[in-house]
């Protein structure tokens, strides 16, 4: 592998705790985001749709801004990048809460908190987790971190929630600005030697761009990504409102939320000790095929309080599990130079996923008048991503131009 | 290098077990009536 001709610099345990700790801020603070819908448009008089847009947009940026993240931090460390994330996380969110203006709210939600998740969230802490922990240990160490983030997605919601009902949205946003602060020390945990991060130099950032994208393995990794970033976000997105037009309670979708975001971390945990053992292209498609049964038994039988349960928490199991297998095999494929990057560029495919997943829902389910479209688009996709993940070439490849200079 | 010792196994049921009661804890939480209630109405009022 070519990670081996990288010494580890970083003690392993330090890696993964200030890692985890960085994604539990990170994806946290992010997750509860839809808490501030109703007391930011009514106390600003805006619309939904202004709310909604600076939302995209962050969502956007996050995908658009992971590639450069990522090349920043391969390249000059991931401390700095995570410093400069954290320093933004917490200025946007604090201008999100001045904002008066959609224009303004945009500029801060939108473009500053995306592109301040760039720089604080997976690619860029699986940077050095790559590089700092011995290859037998590394999807194990990304789980952790995965699980962690997923952890803080589950524990942030009523965080955020008492917040805004104790301090008001406006102080609620200000509280987590200076939470957001905390990422920045957590930070002098990741940084690394000169020798591990920056200077092993065996390809330019054009070489390794050039490398990957013509390599299929990764256009097939980019492939499921996006499958996985539109099931994940259409369902989050769009499954209250699925539950609303068929006559649930809205306790059943608040318990949905709770056993999506409790059995999500024992799977983000379990896929990363999975990939020590198992060839990570099986259980990326094993992911991908369970959530396509997921779904269709989901919509075959009738729908009940027990089916939307027992629905979420398998989905749950399934819902950010991608992660760990995703990345590590990056690592294995292309080394641990520019694991960041790579990965950046790999989000940034599960994000249009995203996008499509949350405006297709939409868009469909205006002109049809229910959800079935999509849910069967979510089932194919789901198929797809399946056989697409099983040709993946998980052996490092071979660079004979490199080894002959 | 820390990565080539053994983990105690008392130290791995710890933190299986912090975990365990972490994930419960939070669990716990969204079940609390006042949470629930909020998170709902927050849920519905966006469709």
């Amino acid at each position: 592998m070519h990670s081996n001709a990288t010494p580890a610099k970083l003690s392993m345990t330090q890696v993964v705790i200030c890692g985890a700790l960085i994604v539990t801020l990170s994806m946290g603070i992010r997750h509860g985001f839809g808490l501030w819908l109703q007391p930011i448009t009514m106390d600003r008089g805006w619309t939904r749709e202004t709310f909604a847009f600076a939302i995209a947009v962050q969502n956007l940026m996050w995908g658009v801004a992971g590639p450069f993240a990522g090349m920043l931090a391969d390249r000059f460390g991931a401390f700095r990048v995570i410093v400069g994330g954290a320093l933004l996380y917490a200025a946007g969110l604090v201008l999100m809460g001045l904002a008066t203006s959609g224009l303004a709210f945009t500029g801060s939600a939108g473009l500053m908190l995306g592109m301040a998740q760039a720089g604080t969230t997976y690619a860029v802490v699986y940077g050095v987790i790559g590089r700092n922990v011995a290859p037998e240990k590394r999807s194990w160490a990304m789980g952790v971190t995965a699980a962690a983030g997923s952890f803080g997605q589950f524990l942030m919601v009523p965080v955020e929630n008492w917040l805004i009902g104790g301090f008001g949205w406006q102080q609620a946003l200000f509280i987590l600005g200076c939470l957001a602060l905390a990422i920045a020390p957590l930070g002098l945990g990741l940084k690394e030697p000169k020798a591990a991060g920056t200077s092993v130099g065996h390809q330019s950032v054009g070489q390794a761009v050039r490398e990957a994208f013509g390599y299929p393995s990764f256009l097939l990794l980019m492939a499921g990504y996006f499958v996985c970033g539109f099931q994940v976000v259409f369902i989050g997105v769009h499954m209250p409102s699925y539950l609303k037009d068929h006559g649930l309670s809205p306790e059943v979708a608040t318990y949905a939320l709770a056993l999506i975001g409790l059995f999500n971390v024992i799977g983000t945990y379990g896929a990363g000790v999975l990939g020590q053992r198992l060839p990570k292209r099986y259980i990326l498609s094993a992911i991908y095929l369970l959530r396509s049964v997921a779904i269709v038994v989901f919509l075959m039988v009738p729908l009940s309080p027990m089916s939307v349960y027992v629905f979420s928490a398998v989905m749950g199991v399934l819902w950010l599990s991608t992660v760990p297998p995703t990345n590590a095999v990056i690592a294995q494929i292309f080394g641990v130079q520019y694991l960041s990057m790579l990965g950046g560029f790999v989000f940034f495919s599960h994000q249009i996923g995203s996008f499509l997943g949350v405006w297709l829902g939409g868009m469909l389910y205006d002109t049809t008048g229910t959800y079935d479209v999509v849910w069967w688009i979510a089932v194919a996709l789901g198929v797809f991503a399946g056989l697409v993940n099983l040709p993946v070439r998980e052996t490092a490849i071979a660079r004979p131009a490199l080894a002959a200079a | 290098m820390d990565e080539q010792q053994p983990v105690s196994r008392w130290i791995r049921v710890a933190a299986c077990a912090g975990a365990g009661a972490a994930l419960l804890a939070v669990f716990g939480w969204y079940l609390r009536p006042e949470l629930m209630v909020s998170l709902a109405n927050q849920l519905w009022s966006c469709f």
